[in-house]
């Protein structure tokens, strides 16, 4: 099987999410505003109830109830209302269980937000469109929803190869497959509409040093943050510690990356509480 | 009647401890247990003769990172966490000579620097300071690349240590 086999199989694939692509690309463009994004939420029921809880919750605790989205961006600003309908609408697609890898429910959900927390401290610079690092960690590992459901049962083989030979996860996917999730997940955000800013780093992020330039820190720092977020423990899943860790990848002190972990750990209890991320 | 709970176990009761956390206990009655342990030490302690145990999860050998988180949760830090855990125990009743210890967790990236090998510098902290408490470490079952949890029965001084390989017991009774 080949990766576009693998992405061409939809009866097993999800459908592509609705709302989040056009989200993201209403945050490129320089004209947009806070009605674009409100305009596009309301077409979706789901989001817009996801969005409206989690504003309310302990997370955000409002002086006022919020009650509309217009009071939600009036409140928390649009940045914070960009990165709640990320959250909620990547949570349709993560926080199912993925036993082919050992990934329990909710824990592939809490993995991504982890990551995306660490990237937005740590990726600012990399790029100057607004909310595309937390967008990247979100999405970084939706390959490997892809290759769940469409090669699950080579994950024996697949573990079998990281346990003896000791390779990365990657590495140990592309010798028994011929590619990885990282490129299955960034065929899959290209298939359903996303911009390249969010699947060409997705695509490298094993190996930045390969990535074209313009996403080599994004990418860069998507390895770094992977390895973050398995520091606060939200890393399910077999042999969740064989990484490949590549020097230079990306430019960060020791002290800043763990001081982002640390962070990031504190938003994703209060996450935890208020959408159940995780909650196995 | 096959399947039915025995009487025992009908009164136990799982303390959960989370990442940054410590708990201890003299209730027979009690399982400590913390979850996927990655790069992160679990360290188990028990007193037999009390019947006394405690553990904690730390996910940082040093707080000179931040004097600020590690006030607000010093179980975060190897060098703040341990000493309260063993002050803790203490207050139960149990000694330190009479204490053995279990040690897991720590794991690493298959290759990176220094800087990515938390797991590493996580057991090394953790072993210089139960080292100067003069701490006998039974078992340690450390490094690798798989997550690990463990559970400690406060009533037997039991651990029971599980990962994707399989289940294992310890006594440090």
């Amino acid at each position: 099987m080949t990766v576009e086999e693998l992405i061409q199989k939809t009866d097993t694939l999800p459908p592509a999410p609705e709302v989040l692509p056009k989200l993201v690309k209403i945050m490129k463009d320089p004209d947009a505003d806070s009605s674009d994004i409100v305009q596009l939420i309301s077409t979706d029921a789901a989001i817009m109830a996801g969005v409206l809880k989690l504003s309310n919750s302990g997370a955000y605790s409002p002086p006022s109830p919020v009650t509309d989205l217009q009071d939600a961006v009036a409140m928390l600003g649009i940045k914070e209302v960009y990165r709640i309908v990320n959250l909620v609408s990547s949570g349709d697609y993560l926080d199912g269980a993925l036993p082919s890898m050992d990934i329990g429910k909710g824990s592939l959900w809490a993995h991504s937000l982890a990551v995306a927390l660490i990237m937005d401290q740590i990726a600012k610079d990399a790029t100057d469109m607004e909310g595309l690092p937390y967008t990247l960690g979100l999405l970084h590992d939706i390959g490997k929803l892809g290759m769940h459901l469409g090669c699950g049962e080579q994950y024996v083989d697949i573990f079998k190869k990281v346990e003896t030979e000791r390779l990365s996860l990657d590495k140990a996917e592309s010798q028994t497959l011929g590619f990885d999730h990282a490129l299955a997940g960034s065929k899959m955000l290209e298939q359903w509409s996303f911009p390249e800013e969010v699947y060409v780093p997705i695509r490298y992020q094993y190996n930045p040093i390969e990535a074209p330039e313009a996403y080599r820190k994004l990418a860069g720092a998507l390895h770094v943050a992977n390895w973050g977020a398995a520091v606060i423990g939200c890393n399910d899943g077999r042999d969740s510690w064989a990484l490949d860790m590549i020097e230079g990848a990306f430019e960060i002190e020791q002290s800043q990356l763990e001081l982002a972990i640390l962070n990031a750990n504190e938003h994703l209890e209060k996450a935890r509480k208020a959408l159940g991320v995780g909650s196995n | 009647m096959s399947g039915a709970p025995t009487l025992p176990s009908l009164f136990q009761q799982r303390v959960v401890v989370g990442v940054g956390d410590l708990a201890v206990s003299n209730n027979a009655n009690v399982n400590l247990s913390t979850f996927a342990l990655g790069s992160c030490v679990g360290i188990i302690v028990y007193d037999k003769e009390v019947k006394v145990g405690g553990l904690i999860h730390i996910m940082l050998p040093d707080s000179t990172l931040s004097p600020d988180k590690a006030q607000k949760q010093p179980a975060m830090f190897a060098d703040t966490g341990m000493p309260i855990m063993f002050r803790n125990l203490c207050g139960l009743r149990a000694e330190r000579r009479r204490m053995r210890a279990f040690v897991a967790g720590g794991a690493s990236v298959i290759s990176g620097s220094d800087m990515f090998k938390i797991g590493e510098r996580n057991i090394l902290a953790v072993k210089k300071l139960i080292n100067a408490l003069g701490i006998q470490v039974v078992k340690a079952d450390v490094g690798g690349v798989n997550n690990r949890t463990i559970h400690l029965n406060v009533g037997t001084g039991e651990v029971t240590l599980k990962t994707p390989i399989g289940t294992s017991k310890i006594s440090l009774a």
